[in-house]
């Protein structure tokens, strides 16, 4: 079981869910509304006069096997527009119940 | 969820609200009704009391002075005005515009009721009409006829003015002018004489010849019969064989003393027209009525009406009231349409795509139909003033539209999928669409509280404008939206045809874009040399054109009719006045070659016709009006055939005064300065007024000088001795009723025709009336039965009679009223006036104040400038409240001066005068000048957050804002243009508005976009200082 967290431009909206729904990934956690920055380049997400933007923020908990492919459309997805900006990041679960 | 999403996400509701919009807008269009100028109450009261045998000064004195102070304390009265005659004194009390009048009316006679002990005893209870400029005629027509000209007023009477008078809206319907019918009994004084008769006994025996009796009732057998004695005449010739009585055992028959001549009036109103004798119908509206729906009544009835009249009756149109109103909206609506061509023109090819073109511009038509609603609503109509601001608003409400589109193409762009980017793309830009919408309503929603005359003119406007703005924010920020995340694609791919056109259009804009950037990235760094040379630009054109500033009311608009009322001397023979009148319309006919119907009606009306008696009529007064066609159909305008016509009365020294204008009552009519000479003296007045009258009609700047003061006039009194009257065992009344009988007629009985009734007047023949002897030998007969001659009695005497007293606020005055020239603005006409009040020597105890159009344009712009203030003050509060400083709003207000500027320099190249569109423009300026800084200063900002410079900030908001400024101002300025440079009828009276607005608009945007970065950096420089300083 890995922990998936995506950060994505609020314009991605609920394709991002959609990914994980065609992957057979039920649950996850949205936060909406959020501000972020990458770390390289692509413009702030503050939702300020400056950096109008905002990012959504999924957290979800999926099987190994299913972590390639949501990663690689996902990465899709980024490449697709790369102005908007979409990070994800995953790392183990110790326990669950 | 926010309200773009839900716009977005629900699109039929949106689509259907808007609809719904549409189709009521569609059925306001059809039913709203169209006029010239928005309605208004009237705001006069006329009070008009009689003191029998009084003479002008006694009531002045004993009547006038009362009632005026009485009645100086009206609430909201603006003017008092008097005049006193003799026997009649009439005030006219005129109040604020928007006073309700009924308030007022009652006012009034709480007042008058409060007076009216202290009056003289016999003068009659004071009387309130309510007078309004409704009252004026709508239409005038004319009658011809030839084998029916005796019958032709009877035929109007019965056919023509009762049918009309029941069309809906119709106030009045008067005949004048054809002959009216009048049985006439001559009698020769000599035989009366010798008979022993008198002109009131023969009276008095026709009426009692001419009877029908009621006898009560007989019983015969089982019936009951009523009983009558049917007496009267059923043939004028009847009355020959009336019985007067015996002398020496003759019997003595009315056709031995006098002749019956059955014919018509000696003394009526006659009419021609084109030279032919014709009657005048002169139809008035009922107040609150629509012009052109009462006129259009009024025609669809005289259609069926002209079926029935005889075929040699024709009734010619003089003046339709309608006509000009008609043509001036369609023209109006005109503008609209090129205006929208124009406006949808720029979007396209500034965007290059239709349907980003089609969602732009398809807030136009929903916009302006929904403020069609409010018209339809609060019962408005379609008219200069409502048109004209929706032809101001439809370059404006793109602006949100095209705000919102471009940043959803944005979005669009960095592959943002069509809803979000329409939701975000919209969200990101909905606050400063609202906060410059905000500011537009600051400028629009303070005229709708002005009051006077400007607040009726304008509160339509104003209300209009503001719920176009309102609809079109509205819609781009939901109806936009909605339409982007359907029909927008992101990089589409174009045609050859597409590339062709537009690479050439794009790379133009783009070089524009780079020049101006280094014009900015110049400019800021010469802050001093920008700031310095736009002061100069500013002050050199103030000083330059600011003194020479023309200023006027209102525009003076072609109009299809002039007409002129001449004065002879007072007492000039209706024979005299007939042979001026065909010699004056012949060489009018003659020069004026554009005239297509042309009435004259002079002569003394009759007692019951209702407009003819509301205007000054006599014998000695002519009055011609002509009907030249609609402008396009000529060349010269009807000012300059106006002056044609003053030229020709010039010609006649006879004429003592004349008065000739084009257009019809109030607004739109040539500008009138009146010097108001104030003093108690009759000569002292009589002098100074003469005296500038001339000086005035010396200058260039009037084309026509009229006193309102009339001349002493001369008339005949019977001047009767009281010891002679005595002596003969006579009174006064009873020589004065002998007098008059002979003289003028005793009317007691009418013969009846058909339901008709005419007078039987008894008095003496034509030909024993002629001379002053003829008077003096009119025999009157005492209670002996001994005739008594006037010349026994008494004296025929010449006297003067002193003219009119006329008064205003209190204080006798003349008027002296100047019809300022054609193409002269009435600034100039005021400026020549003054010159030659201060050159002509004028005794201490006279005043002189210039009123007239002058005074009502003055307090105008009084109002305006006032409002002005007002207006920059909100405008600076939204904005200082938008960026949350008090610095930036102001540096933008730096745009206000300079759209001054352009109205100098639009009002010197075209050669206008600023009137009252022209300050609406400028009003209108104050809105849109400083949207171009906002967006300009609100990048700038933005890009200063970002960790940009402020010098650097400046340049890179300057090069991508420009596009976004100049498509925004350049639908507004072309949008404006068809107002500007408008040819059709009635666009004397908005193309001010266009020119104004197009000049300032179009100078303070060039100026600023380079002035404002500088100043910006100058003020952030500075803050940033002291900032630093701090820390």
């Amino acid at each position: 079981m890995k922990a998936l967290f995506i950060a994505y431009n609020q314009a991605f909206n609920e394709e991002i869910a959609e990914i994980l729904e065609k992957n057979g990934q039920r649950g996850f956690t949205r936060w909406t509304d959020i501000q972020g920055r990458g770390s390289v380049d692509g413009t702030p997400h503050m939702g300020s006069h400056a950096w109008p933007e905002m990012s959504h923020a999924i957290l979800s908990c999926v099987e190994d096997d299913k972590v390639e492919p949501i990663m690689a459309q996902l990465k899709e997805a980024d490449m697709a527009a790369k102005d908007l900006g979409l990070r994800a990041f995953v790392w183990n679960v110790e326990m669950f119940y | 969820m926010s309200i773009y999403r839900k716009a977005v996400n629900n699109p039929v509701t949106t689509t259907l609200i808007f609809v719904a919009f549409m189709v009521f807008g569609i059925f306001s269009l059809i039913n709203t009704s169209i006029a010239q100028f928005p309605e208004f109450d009237s705001n006069t009261i006329m009070v008009m009391s009689s003191y029998q045998g009084a003479n002008a000064a006694d009531i002045e004195t004993n009547l006038t002075k009362i009632l005026e102070n009485a009645l100086n304390g009206v609430e909201n009265l603006k003017e008092l005005t008097s005049k006193s005659k003799e026997n009649i004194s009439l005030l006219t009390l005129e109040f604020e515009y928007g006073t309700d009048i009924e308030e007022a009316t009652n006012n009034v006679r709480d007042k008058l009721d409060m007076v009216n002990s202290q009056l003289p005893d016999g003068v009659t209870v004071p009387v309130i009409f309510k007078f309004s400029a409704d009252d004026m005629p709508i239409m005038m027509l004319s009658a011809t006829a030839t084998e029916s000209a005796a019958a032709l007023d009877k035929i109007l009477d019965d056919r023509v003015a009762t049918p009309l008078a029941r069309v809906s809206g119709v106030g009045t319907v008067s005949v004048s002018g054809a002959p009216t019918r009048e049985i006439k009994v001559y009698c020769d004084p000599n035989k009366l004489q010798a008979y022993g008769l008198s002109v009131s006994t023969i009276s008095s025996l026709i009426a009692a010849e001419n009877r029908n009796l009621p006898s009560g009732n007989i019983d015969i057998g089982s019936e009951t019969y009523t009983l009558r004695v049917q007496k009267e005449f059923s043939d004028p010739s009847e009355l020959l064989d009336i019985v007067l009585g015996s002398v020496n055992g003759r019997t003595v028959y009315l056709r031995d003393v006098a002749s019956v001549v059955d014919g018509s009036q000696e003394r009526e109103q006659e009419s021609y027209t084109n030279g032919s004798r014709s009657a005048r119908i002169i139809i008035q509206k009922q107040s609150g009525a629509n012009t052109v729906n009462v006129i259009k009544g009024v025609k669809k009835a005289l259609k069926k009406i002209e079926k029935d009249l005889p075929s040699d009756v024709d009734i010619i149109m003089v003046r339709d009231g309608s006509e000009e109103i008609i043509h001036t909206i369609n023209s109006l609506k005109e503008t609209i349409l090129i205006t929208f061509l124009v406006v949808m023109l720029v979007v396209f090819i500034f965007l290059g795509n239709w349907k980003s073109t089609f969602i732009i511009v398809l807030s136009i038509p929903m916009a302006l139909l929904a403020s069609l609603v409010y018209l339809f609503a609060t019962g408005n109509t379609l008219n200069i003033i409502s048109m004209s601001a929706l032809s101001i608003a439809i370059g404006m409400v793109v602006d949100d539209a095209i705000v919102v589109l471009e940043n959803v193409s944005t979005h669009l762009s960095r592959g943002e999928k069509p809803k979000e980017a329409a939701v975000h793309g919209t969200a990101e830009v909905g606050i400063s669409v609202i906060a410059s919408t905000l500011t537009m309503l600051c400028v629009f929603l303070p005229l709708t509280m002005i009051s006077g005359m400007a607040g009726i003119m304008f509160k339509q406007l104003g209300w209009i404008v503001s719920i176009i703005m309102i609809v079109s924010t509205t819609a781009a920020l939901t109806l936009v939206p909605m339409l982007c995340s359907r029909w927008l694609k992101p990089n589409e791919e174009h045609g050859r045809l597409y590339r062709m056109f537009f690479t050439p259009i794009d790379k133009f804009l783009d070089k524009i874009s780079h020049g101006y950037s280094r014009v900015i990235g110049w400019a800021v760094t010469h802050r001093k040399t920008v700031i310095f040379g736009a002061f100069g630009i500013f002050m050199a054109v103030l000083m330059l054109l600011g003194p020479g500033l023309k200023t006027e009311f209102f525009p003076h608009a072609d109009s299809d009719t002039v007409s002129a009322t001449i004065e002879l001397p007072m007492g000039t023979a209706q024979a005299v006045t007939a042979d001026l009148s065909e010699r004056i319309t012949g060489q009018i006919l003659e020069q004026v070659p554009e005239t297509r119907v042309l009435n004259a009606t002079f002569g003394q009306a009759d007692t019951d016709n209702i407009f003819a008696n509301m205007q000054s009529n006599g014998t000695h007064i002519l009055s011609v009006n002509m009907n030249i066609g609609r402008p396009a159909s000529r060349e010269r305008t009807s000012a300059e055939i106006a002056d044609v016509v003053r030229a020709i009365l010039r010609e006649y020294p006879e004429i003592r005064k004349a008065n000739v204008n084009d257009g019809g009552m109030g607004m739109g009519g040539a500008s009138t300065v009146d010097i108001e000479v104030y003093g108690y003296s009759f000569e002292e007045t009589d002098r100074v007024a003469k005296e500038l009258q001339a000086k005035l009609l010396a200058t260039p700047e009037y084309s026509q000088v009229i006193l309102s003061r009339d001349e002493y006039t001369p008339e005949y009194q019977m001047d009767f001795d009281r010891t002679k009257l005595a002596m003969h065992g006579l009174n006064s009344t009873t020589a004065g009723s002998a007098f008059s009988a002979a003289m003028s007629g005793s009317v007691t009985s009418f013969y009846r025709e058909d339901g008709d009734e005419y007078s039987i007047r008894v008095r003496y023949a034509p030909e024993f009336r002629t001379s002053i002897e003829d008077m003096e030998n009119i025999i009157v007969y005492n209670a002996q039965g001994q005739p008594v001659r006037m010349k026994e009695l008494g004296n025929v005497v010449e006297t003067l009679v002193p003219p009119t007293i006329e008064r205003k606020d209190r204080d006798r005055l003349i008027t002296v009223k100047g019809i300022v020239a054609n193409k002269v603005a009435l600034s100039e006409a005021v400026n020549a006036a003054q010159q030659i009040i201060n050159d002509t020597p004028i005794p201490s105890e006279l005043s002189i104040v210039i009123a007239g159009d002058y005074e009502d344009q003055q307090k105008m712009f009084h109002d305006l400038l006032i409002l002005i203030v007002l207006i920059i003050l909100l405008v600076y509060m939204v904005m200082a409240s938008q960026f949350e400083s008090f610095m930036s709003p102001f540096v933008i207000m730096f745009s206000v001066p300079f759209a001054l500027t352009g109205v100098l320099l639009g009002l010197w190249t075209s050669g206008q005068a600023l009137g009252m569109m022209g300050m609406v423009g400028i009003i209108i300026l104050l809105g849109i000048v400083v949207k171009n800084g906002i967006v300009l200063i609100d990048y700038t900002i933005l890009c200063r957050e970002r960790g940009m410079s402020v010098v650097e900030a400046s340049v890179t908001a300057a090069r991508s804002r420009l596009r976004p400024i100049l498509m925004t101002t350049l639908t507004t300025v072309l949008g404006m243009l068809p107002m500007a440079v408008g040819r059709g009828e009635g666009s004397e009276m908005w193309r001010p508005l266009g020119v104004t607005v197009c000049w300032g608009l179009s100078i303070s945007t060039l100026i600023t976009l380079i002035l404002i970065p500088s100043v910006y950096c100058v003020f952030a420089t500075r803050q940033e200082k002291k900032a630093n300083k701090k820390k």
